[in-house]
């Protein structure tokens, strides 16, 4: 069984850390890579530009993906990775402050697996964070398997 | 073309003097039957006194008859020029009473000589003259007295036996009865002759004040384009006189090519045989392009032929002109409009857009300070004192405010965001639902719950949802401390709206505040006595204004609110159906 991780798409600092503190305190941190832009991710994820060196046969068991990054935008992220094989199936969370309804119809349409919203309350924040990674890291099966 | 006062006048000449030539040979003729030298003299004297005095007469009434210089009338015949002589005038009665009385003694006093030379025949036809003169002069009643006074005379004095009204042989009795039956038949047609002269030159003169006093063009054309008619009006707006135009036809007044359009519509109009009003555009010869207001039509003849065209014809150049430059206005007005509502709209829609993106990217820095003040509170605990603790909590306070409004705009600016569709809504069943949704979070309270059924308004499904979920929000929180609290939903009027109405009897509000209720961020109440962050009403307003509604609010301090909206039942400017 492969090592589980998680791929954090994240731009803002201050939500990075935040949700790193979070992640930390349900023992799920030494599991977490952090891009800070959309073609970073896509980079990552398919081992090229600057991860070219990356090995492909360790994709994150989830991808957290904000919607409003720089360069690529998260949702032509995720088109990116339904339009390839190799990431077809690659689970991914969209983790947004965005509560416009075409931003959660888009991320459906192009195949998100679950759409959260970030909490305005710190409180809330951190409670959906740690039910996130602890989800979708301990209880939810991976199709790799 | 001389006119028609020349020949007149010419004619009235040329008749006088043949008159007067046969006046002298005849009369001269006449003399040569008298063998004394002292009938002579005498008869050459009162020859020519009757001479003049029927000369006089004749002159008198032909001078009447002399038509003016200026005529912008019909052309009349030379002989009914000279029969207006004998239409009534304003001679008095007593003066041609007296001429036919003096005319007719002279004339008896002439037979009375002239007799001596014709063997004493009683010669009644003398008389005709003076009955004539008198009848045509004066009409009936002259004519009449004229008969009458040569009849009597005669009969007495000249006609055997004399110094008798009685008359012997039969022929003088036939001669004298046809005398007064000429003299009355004589009067009679003179009379009525006068008359209609009378009444025909009254009419002319009306049709005539009309045509020439006012300020359309008249005009009558024969049926081949000729002006038979034009009145100064029409002559004026081509720049001619009105006898320049008379006799000639369009071509000589306008360029050809305006000329031919005008005869090619008469032509139509005379074959159509109607008349017809329509707008005419020409050309006139000075380049000037006139406007006309035009209703022309067919003349006809006495037997119903068609025999030419008449023409009434306004000039409207200036106020087409004004009208044209109204309707240009009126256009760019609307252009205008459609341009700035445009623009408002688009500004309107940019600075909305910019509140939201604003708000809510305000979010991740409001999150982040809550979130690390409540670290510093979870992670750090041992190292940070009692006051710095309290700062924390003031810190975590202000920054659960600055939440809560960030969240409040967004609904507020979100409730109004995307097209709105209207659709029939049961406002009695989305208020009920809404009761029982509220009733579910606060099992406890007492509350009486009034909702009207059958109310419907028109509007978005989501919106109103919204709105009148702030509405029974607010009824139920400002009841709170009421234990017989009441709320109602019906359809009511405050301050002249009539619409739908919720009403409570709670904690209400002074009405010198009435126009901060439906501004964002106004609050009514202290936060310690109704929590909210004043957002409700003003999102209430945004979705009725957004509806093109109206909305009104009464209320007093402690004894509740009543709100009412109105809803239009069409789309409203600048919406598509």
């Amino acid at each position: 069984m492969s090592r589980k991780s998680i791929l954090l798409v994240e731009d803002n600092a201050q939500d990075e850390m935040l949700i790193l503190r979070v992640l930390k305190k349900v023992n799920l941190v030494n599991t977490i890579e952090v891009v800070r832009d959309g073609q970073q991710a896509v980079d990552y994820l398919f081992g090229e530009g600057e991860f070219a060196g990356r090995a492909r046969a360790e994709p994150p068991t989830v991808v957290l993906l904000d919607i409003g990054l720089p360069r690529l935008s998260g949702l032509e992220v995720l088109e990116r990775l339904r339009a390839d094989p190799r990431t077809r199936l690659q689970p991914v969370v969209i983790l947004t402050s965005s509560d416009e309804d075409r931003d959660r119809l888009r991320s459906y349409e192009n195949g998100a697996n679950s759409f959260v919203r970030k909490p305005l309350d710190f409180t809330e924040f951190a409670e959906t964070v740690a039910r996130l990674g602890v989800y979708w890291l301990v209880t939810n099966e991976a199709p790799q398997g | 073309m001389p006119s028609v006062r020349k020949r007149f006048i010419l004619l009235v000449s040329a008749g006088y003097a043949v008159l007067a030539l046969a006046w002298i040979f005849l009369s001269d003729q006449l003399l040569s039957v008298f063998a004394d030298i002292e009938s002579i003299v005498w008869l050459s004297t009162a020859k020519g006194v009757l001479f003049v005095v029927i000369s006089a007469t004749a002159f008198f009434l032909c001078l009447r008859a002399v038509p003016p210089a200026e005529t912008g009338g019909t052309e009349r015949p030379l002989l009914e020029i000279l029969a207006t002589s004998i239409s009534p005038g304003r001679l008095p009665a007593w003066l041609t009473y007296s001429f036919a009385l003096v005319i007719t003694l002279a004339m008896l006093a002439l037979r009375d000589r002239l007799a001596i030379g014709f063997g004493d025949q009683a010669l009644l036809i003398l008389f005709m003259f003076p009955i004539t003169l008198s009848a045509m002069l004066g009409g009936f009643g002259p004519g009449i007295v004229s008969t009458a006074v040569a009849a009597l005379a005669v009969a007495y004095l000249a006609i055997p036996p004399v110094n008798s009204f009685h008359i012997k042989a039969s022929h003088d009795l036939l001669q004298w009865s046809v005398l007064i039956a000429n003299g009355i038949v004589l009067s009679v047609l003179s009379e009525v002759l006068r008359r209609s002269l009378a009444t025909a030159e009254l009419n002319r003169r009306l049709l005539d004040a009309a045509v020439s006093g006012t300020s359309d063009a008249v005009f009558v054309k024969d049926t081949q384009g000729r002006y038979l008619l034009a009145n100064a009006a029409a002559a004026g707006f081509v720049g001619k006189a009105p006898g320049e135009i008379i006799g000639h036809d369009d071509r000589s007044l306008f360029p050809d090519a305006s000329a031919q359009e005008l005869m090619a519509l008469d032509q139509a109009i005379m074959s159509a045989g109607r008349t017809q009003t329509h707008e005419e555009h020409l050309t006139a010869l000075d380049g000037k392009v006139l406007t006309f207001l035009v209703t022309k039509g067919p003349v006809f003849d006495e037997s119903g032929r068609m025999v030419g065209l008449f023409g009434i014809s306004r000039e409207i150049s200036e106020r087409k002109q004004a009208e044209n430059e109204i309707r240009r206005l009126n256009s760019e007005l609307e252009q205008r409009v459609t341009e700035r509502t445009a623009e408002l709209q688009s500004a309107n829609f940019e600075l909305e857009e910019l509140a939201y993106a604003l708000t809510h990217n305000l979010r991740a820095p409001v999150r982040a300070i809550g979130g690390f003040a409540q670290l510093l509170i979870d992670d750090h605990a041992g190292v940070i004192d009692g006051d710095a603790k309290a700062c924390l909590d003031q810190i975590m306070q202000a920054n659960c405010n600055m939440g809560g409004l960030i969240e409040g705009i967004l609904a507020l600016l979100r409730c109004t965001r995307g097209e709105l569709q209207r659709e029939i809504i049961d406002i009695s069943a989305l208020a009920n639902r809404l009761f029982d949704e509220i009733g579910n979070v606060e099992p406890q309270r007492q509350l009486t719950r009034k909702v009207e059924a059958g109310l419907t308004a028109c509007g978005d499904a989501a919106m109103l949802e919204v709105m009148m979920k702030h509405l029974v929000d607010n009824a139920w929180k400002f009841t709170s401390g009421r234990a017989d609290a009441v709320i109602s939903v019906f359809s009511g009027e405050v301050n002249g709206l009539q619409g739908i109405c919720i009403a409570d009897n709670g904690a209400g509000f002074d009405m010198a505040h009435a126009e901060r209720l439906f501004q964002p961020f106004q609050r009514l109440h202290r936060h310690d006595e109704f929590p909210g962050i004043g957002i409700g009403l003003a999102t209430v307003q945004r979705i009725i204004n957004r509806h093109g509604g109206d909305l009104r609010a009464i209320a007093a301090p402690g004894a509740g609110a009543t709100i009412c909206f109105v809803l239009p039942r069409t789309p409203q400017y600048g919406e598509a159906p």
